[in-house]
């Protein structure tokens, strides 16, 4: 299911449409609080709090398609919120557009969601386009294709093409939930 | 024969700088290309940047999902103690039992303040609270089967013959729960 199918799902009050979409992203609103430099408590309660905001604006959230960047943002703020908190408790002045330069640049950021994006596509092919990407993306980078391929089992001369069409099973998927925009020449 | 494909490193390195020779591959091997352009459109293949939270921690955010409105409670939250007058040294020249008649009690939630002031009489305990914060309006505070209202300057008084075991926050559809404290005084060293 796409993000905005799930999301739909949530607004029809489908328990189990949340439990996916908190699956999904749970490591991308946990990387981005734990990036913060929170303690491991107040990332905690980022954490908690980033759930609990896109629930309760369920209603606000115009294009569910962006949903991972409406978790980012609001990961980033909650982030921010308790940084804010903590100095004012220490007494100690702080320049909030720095911490966000330095702490959460939106670079960063946007690779996060990225890899987010990636790791849902990968996981919604089949297990073994899963394998060779997965081979081919992670794999120590000086292996070379021969290695790449005994590693996997699969013949060196027929690896090219399996490859290939994994690649675009998986394009297909990202292009299917959004996350990526069909090119022409693709 | 076998095709001689980009190794791995070779094709992050293309994804990021086309030079002539890997034009020159990339001008014969469909396959190399094909990846060479998702690694330039997905950089991100092939870096782990993300990590996992704990399960208790998913755990508790598909919980947010799972809670009916119907009830108005979103979520609950759990408050600490920041200060408490019976586990601190009392300065000097203070001494014996008078510190032990009143209590001075600070939690804190979120951005959330409470102080509690409980003061023991003839008969019962006179308590006085008050809640802080700079995102919420109204709170109400639920004691073990009583809800107080704050009055007019924002003060929850309420008196009872012994402490309540367990005092909860309503605040803006969230419940915050204060630790369950001890009413046992302290004793002497």
């Amino acid at each position: 299911m796409t993000d905005s199918e799930l999301w739909q799902a949530v607004l029809n009050g489908d328990e189990k449409a949340w439990e996916t979409l908190v699956r999904r992203y749970k490591a991308l609103v946990y990387t981005v609080s734990t990036r913060a430099g929170l303690s491991m408590a107040d990332a905690a309660d980022c954490f908690q709090q980033t759930w609990m905001l896109t629930f309760q604006n369920r209603h606000k959230i115009k294009e569910p398609s962006r949903l991972s960047a409406w978790l980012v943002t609001t990961a980033k703020r909650e982030a921010l919120r308790l940084i804010r908190k903590a100095n004012q408790i220490n007494n100690v002045p702080l320049d909030l557009d720095m911490i966000c330069d330095q702490k959460l640049p939106d670079e960063e950021l946007d690779q996060l969601e990225k890899q987010a994006h990636l790791e849902i596509a990968l996981n919604d092919i089949d297990d073994r386009c899963q394998r060779i990407l997965r081979t081919f993306f992670y794999s120590p980078e000086d292996k070379s294709y021969e290695e790449i391929a005994e590693a996997l089992n699969i013949s060196p001369n027929s690896l090219g093409a399996l490859r290939r069409r994994c690649l675009e099973k998986l394009k297909q998927v990202l292009i299917k939930n959004q996350y990526l925009v069909e090119r022409k020449d693709d | 024969m076998t095709k001689t494909h980009l190794t791995r490193l070779q094709i992050i390195q293309a994804a990021k700088k086309l030079t002539e020779e890997f034009k020159k591959h990339l001008a014969e091997c469909s396959e190399c290309r094909d990846l060479v352009h998702f690694f330039s459109t997905f950089p991100v293949a092939g870096q782990v940047l993300l990590s996992e939270p704990p399960d208790s921690w998913t755990q508790k955010a598909i919980v947010v999902g799972k809670i009916p409105e119907k009830e108005g409670i979103l979520g609950k939250f759990r408050a600490r103690v920041i200060f408490d007058s019976w586990t601190t040294p009392q300065p000097v020249g203070i001494r014996g039992e008078n510190g032990l008649s009143h209590r001075r009690l600070r939690f804190e939630c979120r951005d959330i303040i409470v102080d509690i002031r409980a003061e023991k009489q003839k008969e019962n305990w006179l308590f006085i609270a008050q809640a802080a914060s700079d995102t919420i309006n109204e709170i109400l505070l639920k004691l073990d089967k009583r809800t107080i209202n704050p009055d007019p300057d924002g003060l929850y008084q309420w008196t009872a013959k012994r402490p309540p075991k367990k005092i909860t926050l309503l605040a803006d559809k969230n419940e915050i729960e204060l630790p369950e404290l001890s009413w046992k005084k302290p004793r002497k060293k």
